[in-house]
């Protein structure tokens, strides 16, 4: 009796020890759960920037000693991606990220994930809140806006008027959809954008043949368009390509929009187009540490307003009650020149 | 009776003012001008300044691929894979000739090979073992793009690394036509020689009328069916290195579910899709008029879902053409055959 209290005092006593610096520091490694396996799911299986998110992911997976798999569907619908939802449940993951292709079609089975004891977070693209304990928003919807019409205001000068054309992914991309809605928005009740007139708005499907052929009839239906604002990684390449390739479109017309910096370097680099993005990997990063905060029950679920989630070194961040639940934010945007787009290697 | 429908075909390919009018070729090229005018007219930039030089560009891959199917359809088989076959051979010459710093040449050599080998698998295995085209190549849709799904395993070459002579030569342009368009041109050419002037592209056109007649008088079926998928895989394989040229940018999707596309455009030219009669001439023509009409309408700023719709319609209209010209044609053979026996009598 007396020896096993004497252990449990000291035990107490290192564990207050060792609690003093996991509350304060950055190495928080030990209180996570042991053992956890977690399966990121992308949208679809063939784009570099779910790799780099990857990337990303599997550094925060080193550093809590959790392991991490990589689900990419080989087509981008929901139904993909509920099979796999469905598969990981049942290989006894402790821990699903998704990217959703559709806001409600994923949700019974990620309740029924949940259900089983696996915590899910959204991360990239959002799903309705029944379906996830948590969104890990990568930058929020009018922040991203308001860096893409910033680009804009660049282009065409302060104060200046110009027309803008808009091509985006598909007509029914949640994410392109929030930031076009939000765009039309800041120029209406900012002043700083009052320049901006959007004349059209065009869907190349993520798909190089019809942003082409999109980015094309955007131009010849609108010819005094200026800017080409493509909010997706795929459509900004295409628009850029196409501005390129046409010595009368030199310098009359610039793209902007969000794009990945290594598949952006050239375009930037000789004046053609400019881009923003969040760090890719970083996404990935924040969102294994969420999840694993609630795989291991460091964060109580359901999730509330001012919870705070560890982010590694990121640092913590605190959940609050977005449109569509609780929510965490990464950060701001980065702007990408001719000066730092060779430093980003996603 | 084979031998009286290509008597019929070759009696019917001189050149007459009447006949001329008659050909299917004709029929599509005046929709070609109708439309082309009439989207003109709405909106002049469809055709000045660099309009019509994008439209030719944006005709080159599929209308390589036309090409390139043709000589299948007309004895009468399908290629489904044509379309994982260029996108494969995108990915697979672009990784190569990134890897070995090579320029325009040897990729469009790589594309080439790259689709002939797969062409002749198909090959092997339709004429060969005389499975079913649609099946064989069906399968061959999935298994190709199976291979790049793995084989790309999310990477993608964009222009930042893909050789920049390659970029340009998408730019290039002789009188205002791009010379990837010349080079379909040229392909198309050696096409029409292939198919009109030489006893294996008649062979072709004997077996898809009547297989089963076809080996009785002694064609060599196999060998004329087998190079007829060697050449669809290697204009696909080329079709691939042009897709490089022209977006500057490749992954696993790339040309995802384009077979279709193609099928479309050779059956609007008026290859019959059960075998037997069409041009390569004509298949051409199906794929700039498809070509055109979705450029029309984008510059029309017709919503995607009447583009896909007109498409479809005008598919059902060839088809349509199709069955009546056809029937034309079968009541003339008739008649042919009726005086002939007449005379014999």
């Amino acid at each position: 009796m007396k020896i096993s209290a004497k252990i449990s005092v000291a035990v107490l006593a290192i564990a207050t020890l060792v609690a003093i610096p996991l509350s304060s520091g950055a190495s928080a490694a030990p209180k996570y759960k042991a053992g956890l396996k977690i399966a990121m799911i992308s949208k679809i299986g063939n784009i570099p920037y779910f790799d780099f998110a990857m990337s990303g992911a599997t550094k925060a997976c080193k550093e809590i000693k959790c392991t991490v798999k990589y689900f990419g569907p080989n087509e981008g619908t929901a139904a993909a991606q509920i099979k796999l939802i469905n598969a990981v449940v049942q290989q006894g993951y402790n821990g699903i990220m998704i990217s959703a292709n559709d806001k409600d079609a994923l949700v019974p089975a990620l309740k029924n994930a949940m259900k089983r004891g696996v915590a899910v977070t959204s991360w990239d693209s959002d799903v309705a809140n029944a379906g996830r304990n948590i969104f890990v928003n990568q930058a929020s919807y009018d922040g991203v806006a308001t860096a893409m019409l910033d680009s804009v205001v660049s282009i065409l000068g302060a104060g200046k008027k110009g027309d803008v054309g808009i091509l985006s992914s598909t007509p029914d991309a949640t994410n392109q959809n929030a930031w076009i809605a939000s765009m039309a928005k800041q120029i209406k009740a900012n002043a700083k954008y009052s320049g901006i007139n959007v004349v059209a708005t065009v869907y190349g499907n993520d798909d190089p043949e019809k942003s082409t052929t999109e980015t094309q009839g955007l131009l010849q239906s609108n010819p005094t368009i200026k800017v080409i604002v493509a909010p997706t990684s795929v459509g900004i390449i295409s628009a850029a390509q196409y501005v390129v390739a046409h010595e009368e479109l030199k310098g009359k017309v610039i793209v902007t929009g969000l794009g990945l910096p290594t598949s952006m370097a050239k375009y930037i680099k000789d004046g053609t187009a400019q881009a923003a993005l969040w760090n890719v990997p970083d996404i990935g990063y924040m969102s294994v540490y969420a999840v694993a905060d609630i795989a291991s029950k460091l964060v109580k679920t359901p999730v509330k307003a001012g919870s705070s989630f560890a982010g590694g070194t990121l640092g913590s961040r605190k959940a609050f009650i977005g449109d569509n639940g609780p929510e965490i934010i990464l950060g701001p945007g980065i702007i990408f020149t001719p000066e730092n787009v060779d430093s980003f290697k996603f | 009776m084979i031998q009286k429908i290509a008597a019929f075909q070759t009696t019917n390919f001189k050149i007459n003012a009447k006949t001329l009018l008659r050909r299917r070729e004709s029929g599509i090229l005046m929709v070609l001008v109708l439309v082309s005018v009439a989207t003109t007219l709405i909106n002049p930039r469809f055709i000045s300044g660099y309009g019509l030089s994008d439209l030719l560009l944006n005709t080159s891959m599929v209308g390589c691929l036309a090409v390139g199917l043709t000589p299948v359809v007309i004895a009468r088989h399908i290629d489904l894979s044509i379309a994982s076959a260029t996108g494969f051979s995108a990915f697979l010459t672009a990784h190569i000739i990134v890897g070995h710093g090579w320029g325009v040449v040897p990729a469009f050599f790589v594309g080439a090979c790259v689709g002939a080998i797969i062409g002749a698998v198909n090959g092997v295995l339709v004429a060969g073992l005389r499975l079913p085209s649609l099946v064989v190549t069906l399968g061959a849709l999935y298994i190709i793009r199976g291979i790049d799904y793995q084989f790309a395993n999310n990477k993608q070459f964009t222009a930042e690394k893909l050789p920049t002579d390659l970029m340009h030569l998408s730019q290039d342009k002789i009188y205002g036509v791009p010379y990837l368009f010349c080079l379909v041109l040229l392909l198309a050419l050696f096409g029409v020689w292939w198919m009109r002037f030489t006893r294996f592209g008649r062979d072709l056109y004997a077996i898809g009328s009547n297989p089963p007649a076809a080996d009785i008088v002694g064609i060599k079926v196999f060998s004329r069916t087998f190079f007829a998928f060697v050449w669809c895989g290697t204009l696909a394989g080329i079709a691939g290195v042009m897709y490089l040229s022209i977006y500057a940018i490749v992954d696993s999707a790339a040309f995802l579910n384009q077979e279709l596309i193609v099928v479309t455009a050779v059956v609007i030219g008026g290859v019959n899709i059960f075998g037997g009669l069409g041009t390569i001439v004509g298949a051409l023509l199906g794929a700039v008029l498809l070509r055109v009409l979705i450029g029309a309408l984008v510059a029309l700023g017709v919503a995607q879902f009447w583009q896909q719709a007109i498409n479809g319609l005008l598919l059902l209209i060839a088809i349509g053409i199709d069955r009546i010209l056809s029937r034309r044609s079968e009541t003339k053979i008739e008649r042919i055959r009726d005086e002939r026996k007449m005379e014999i009598s």
